[in-house]
């Protein structure tokens, strides 16, 4: 069994001024190196539930801790956002500075770091996203996917347990979305950073160890991505989509052509269909 | 035709350390009424074209034509052109600015100079077409609004204006899938209308889904157009610059080349799971 890093007990989240809950009792147990995907329709509460998640917002009601910590005081919040990274929709909205490393370095100089672990961190950092050749030049002349990558890396010199990425893809191209995906899987996998990874897209989705769909501020399916995907009609009825191939697949089914019930990959499909013609 | 554009090339800040190459010999007709899907990865020179497509980038004479009007020369009227040529910009929503919903879809025919009656007569229409209730969304601002409906109050300013052709750079970026549906949709109507559309994508399953002919930019150049059946032959080479194929496109590929009789070219869920039944009641021996 491993261990648990985020644990959300019956939490709520209500915006002032606003009557219904925009996270409406969420009960959830994150696991130390999952990666974890979270799909919903605009206005099901999954940003709000990540900014829930390294205390941006505090839970009106019900308990939640992050690795470890309950959000009481000021530097409760502190604590978890250290060990928990964000990072947003638009990396314009997050980058700082006007150079990269100094962007990179602009969270540990706030917690008064002495430089030359700053130096090493940024350095490490800037390595591990794949940005170090671009140390010196400005955010401004970088293409979204790179900007991105700056705003990881930025997170990533925090030494964090935990990165939230908030539909951090949506406003990137293929190959960038790939890239910064990528980058996820691979802290994930090889530093063992726990993900939690919030998105439209259902193939990003579809390659996650796990998957909730949010629905009204609740959990609405949960499950392995196959399984989840497998209930078409109710993930279509959310709001959502699925994977093109299970929809294929659903077709095929109607007309008589028996298939498995897990299709998701171009591969998959294409081999079921060779060993039945 | 409402446009032409011949061998037009665009150089960014000419003569200093940032001199950039955005488009170079791109030539393209677009004919009345169609839907034309303009693809290409970050960078590929999409934005700079279509901004040169309403004169908001300034082209040298006898380059870019507009329903046979010479937009680089001097004594164009570009104002007139933006009347045609309506540009929705990525995230239009981020242009609203107006205390209401109907002034700021007014904004566009106030400018015009036209009378109380027929502005507000314009707003409705454009707001009805957006599939927004103007009775109920007129007097709201438009920051009560959801990021979608915001979305529509943008392009109804647009709209507003009666443009005979109108382009739009990635209107579905950010949506969910329910909000993307809707939108293709809601493009689909006002194309249904009458209206040339012309859009810009990243997604070759959007732009195969909706469009009748597509131009793939990359480096400034146009490397494939034709119909989608007729671009998405090129996989690898799309592939190679950035780009996807639809899926099913992909699938009835590896099919093909294991053996399945698969039409060339077939890229819809449909077609394709057509083409499978074919061959599954024929069967052969195929190998995979």
């Amino acid at each position: 069994m491993k261990k648990t890093i985020i644990e959300a007990r019956d939490v709520c989240y209500k915006y002032d001024g606003t009557t219904a809950l925009a996270v409406d009792h969420v009960t959830l147990t994150i696991a130390e190196g999952e990666f974890l995907a979270i799909l919903g329709r605009n206005g099901s509460g999954k940003s709000t539930f990540a900014k829930l998640l390294n205390a941006l917002l505090l839970p009106t009601e019900g308990s939640l801790t992050v690795n470890g910590i309950a959000p009481a005081t000021e530097d409760d919040c502190y604590e978890i956002r250290k060990s928990c990274g964000m990072v947003f929709q638009n990396p314009d909205n997050q980058i700082v500075t006007t150079i990269v490393e100094e962007d990179c370095a602009f969270g540990l100089e706030n917690l008064g770091t002495p430089p030359d672990v700053i130096r090493s961190r940024v350095d490490e950092a800037l390595h591990s996203v794949g940005m170090t050749e671009y140390a010196q030049a400005s955010p401004a002349m970088l293409s979204g996917g790179q900007k991105q990558r700056v705003a990881v890396a930025g997170v990533l010199a925090m030494r964090p347990k935990i990165i939230v990425f908030d539909e951090s893809t949506a406003m990137l191209d293929p190959i960038g979305r790939r890239d910064v995906f990528a980058l996820a899987r691979r802290l994930n996998v090889e530093e063992g950073i726990t993900i939690v990874w919030i998105t439209h897209f259902m193939e990003e989705a579809a390659l996650a160890d796990r998957l909730i769909i949010m629905d009204n501020g609740r959990v609405a399916i949960e499950g392995e991505p196959r399984a989840v995907f497998g209930q078409t009609e109710r993930v279509m009825a959310l709001g959502l989509d699925v994977p093109e191939m299970m929809k294929l697949a659903a077709m095929l089914r109607e007309r008589g052509v028996s298939l498995p019930g897990n299709i998701m990959t171009v591969n998959e499909m294409a081999v079921e269909l060779c060993r039945l013609k | 035709m409402p446009i032409e554009v011949k061998h037009l090339t665009h150089v960014y800040m000419p003569g200093t350390p940032f001199e950039a190459k955005a488009l170079s010999e791109v030539s393209l007709s677009i004919r009345d009424g169609e839907f034309v899907g303009i693809i290409g990865h970050t960078g590929s020179g999409k934005s700079t074209l279509i901004t040169h497509l309403n004169g908001l980038e300034h082209s040298e004479p006898g380059v870019v034509f507009v329903n046979g009007v010479d937009l680089g020369e001097k004594d164009t009227d570009l104002i007139a052109i933006r009347r045609v040529v309506g540009l929705v910009f990525q995230y239009p929503e981020y242009q609203l600015f107006e205390e209401t919903v109907a002034k700021d879809v007014a904004f566009g025919p106030t400018n015009l100079g036209l009378d109380a009656g027929e502005i507000s007569e314009r707003v409705q229409t454009a707001l009805k077409q957006v599939g927004l209730d103007p009775a109920s969304v007129s007097e709201k601002s438009p920051f009560e609004l959801s990021g979608g409906q915001k979305r529509r109050v943008a392009i109804a300013g647009v709209l507003a204006m009666r443009p005979s052709i109108l382009i739009l750079d990635e209107p579905a970026a950010g949506l969910d899938p329910s909000g993307r549906r809707d939108m293709f949709d809601l493009i689909r109507g006002i194309h249904a209308s009458g209206v040339t559309v012309v859009m810009v994508s990243h997604s070759m399953d959007d732009v195969g889904r909706l469009c009748d002919r597509l131009f793939v930019l990359n480096r400034g150049e146009i490397a494939y157009s034709g119909t989608p059946a007729e671009v998405f032959v090129h996989e690898s080479k799309l592939h190679a610059i950035g780009l996807d194929v639809p899926e099913c496109a992909k699938l009835a590929r590896r099919l093909r080349d294991a053996g399945f009789d698969m039409p060339e070219g077939i890229y819809r869920t449909e077609d394709v799971c057509a083409a499978i039944m074919d061959n599954l009641t024929q069967k052969g021996d195929a190998k995979c």
